[in-house]
């Protein structure tokens, strides 16, 4: 029995301006039961600091995991960047006790305190673990066999092999299986482990685009008609370009039977309605 | 006799910063760049080495070697890496091209240079406790929706205890210094 109680972290994309993704993740946790809470803090986990400062970084890292263990609970991001800077900043806390200590004295001043045993999930570890291959399975509603599913993991989820990420960092398969679970179609190719560049869009556009570009192309060529991340980082980035883009939990949602509208599959900008008939019936009606 | 080649190699070191390298190290804690032997796996494996022809990580690392501190900090270069962690993953000897320039970047701040959009964040990090701030969104029938419209609970976010704990480390320092940032130069 897991007695953890799961705290949603949403993090600044997902937060600001990704809204589907806690939209999907809410309505499929509630599909399957799972009990979730919002943690009750959104400040920034610190990655944007790592660049200037590297205690500012683990000071903030550090608070939230100090908070969701104050609340007995195990912290649940969305964002894979955040979730490995909760992973990072655990296991260098874990290994360097002078370190531990420096942090803990500017915690002090805030009330909080560090426990070492802290615990981390992002949403597709529950997805595969607690959910699990059998159980989405068996909840199958509506047939995804024409959604040919190009699996992109993103950097952060998967590296590096010394930490524990959510699954090999070379030739992960863990989406894979899930896909197959709920009766999609993939297979695998070679830019699947590439990086989407993200982090650059705000300072040097034009070569995340031309990046981008490539990745798209390749995809669409190996005859895929459907890109599945989950990450928010890849999403922005991949939306760019007009080839449908969904997060695994509202591809999951939509397999299950729950209705597109519910998954905040409206706030998606990517061409989706050429793939999901019953969004652009949707839309059609409204119009 | 010297050979002209070793000459050269004299007249370098002689101009190179000698604590690039014992700077880099404070920082980095483990990962030591003398110990890299330029087998070049990081830059093969680099995404953005595939799109930018001026970014070659194992250079970075050979250059911080050699003490080019200038030429590091005062340059674009080292601002490029996206941390998809591949080098971190794919390093033999353990230097992770990312690790070294991610202490580059801080000696660069330290030093008052930094890419305006990157100090930008940094900002909205200390000023609103997070890099963005809640957005209108337009669905795909162009609607203009919020979180609040969407029905999702408004963000809480305790910028005041975050900036507390941070006032213990040198953050605000840099950020006031970053007020007078000098502008990083491209690389030609």
């Amino acid at each position: 029995m897991n007695l953890l109680k799961y705290l949603l972290y949403l993090g600044c994309m997902a937060k600001n301006e990704q809204m589907e993704y806690e939209i999907s993740t809410m309505a499929l946790l509630k599909h399957f039961n799972i009990d979730v809470e919002y943690l009750g803090d959104e400040a920034c986990c610190g990655v944007p600091a790592k660049n200037f400062d590297k205690s500012a970084w683990l000071i903030s890292s550090a608070r939230l995991l100090a908070l969701a263990s104050q609340k007995n609970g195990a912290i649940l991001s969305l964002c894979t960047g955040c979730d490995l800077s909760f992973e990072e900043t655990s296991h260098i806390l874990r290994e360097n006790d002078v370190l531990r200590e420096n942090i803990q004295e500017a915690l002090d001043i805030i009330g909080l305190e560090y426990d070492k045993n802290i615990k981390r999930v992002h949403i597709f570890d529950l997805i595969y673990d607690d959910i699990g291959i059998k159980r989405l399975s068996q909840a199958v509603e509506r047939d995804i066999s024409h959604l040919k599913t190009a699996c992109y993991y993103g950097c952060h989820a998967i590296r590096t092999p010394d930490l524990h990420r959510l699954d090999d960092s070379e030739a992960p398969t863990k989406m894979e299986e899930v896909i197959e679970a709920i009766g999609g179609q993939t297979e695998d190719y070679p830019e699947r482990l590439m990086c989407c560049m993200g982090p650059n869009l705000s300072f040097d556009p034009k070569p995340v685009l031309n990046n981008v570009g490539s990745i798209i192309d390749a995809i669409k060529n190996r005859g895929f008609n459907l890109l599945s991340v989950i990450c928010p980082y890849c999403f922005k980035t991949f939306s760019l370009k007009p080839f449908p883009v969904l997060y695994l939990t509202s591809l999951i949602g939509y397999a299950v039977g729950l209705d597109p509208n519910s998954l905040g599959m409206r706030l998606n900008r990517s061409p989706i309605e050429k793939i999901i008939p019953e969004l652009a019936e949707l839309l059609i009606e409204e119009f | 006799m010297k050979c002209k080649g070793e000459f050269l190699m004299v007249l370098v070191l002689e101009q190179r910063d000698k604590v690039l390298v014992e700077e880099t190290l404070r920082i980095l804690g483990e990962q030591d760049p003398l110990a890299c032997y330029q087998c070049n796996k990081c830059t093969s494996g680099c995404p953005i080495a595939l799109v930018r022809q001026d970014f070659r990580p194992h250079l970075i690392v050979q250059q911080t070697r050699m003490g080019l501190k200038d030429v590091l900090i005062k340059e674009e270069a080292i601002w490029y890496c996206c941390q998809c962690l591949k080098c971190v993953a794919r390093c033999p000897q353990k230097v992770a091209p990312y690790e070294v320039i991610f202490a580059l970047r801080i000696l660069a701040a330290e030093a008052g240079y930094s890419p305006k959009n990157i100090t930008k964040l940094l900002q909205s990090f200390w000023n609103n406790g997070m890099v963005t701030t809640p957005m209108i969104i337009v669905t795909k029938d162009f609607a203009e929706v919020t979180r609040q419209t969407l029905g999702l609970p408004a963000p809480v976010v305790d910028t005041e205890g975050l900036r507390k704990a941070l006032k213990t480390t040198k953050l605000p320092t840099i950020i006031e210094n970053l007020k007078k940032r000098k502008k990083v130069s491209k690389k030609d």
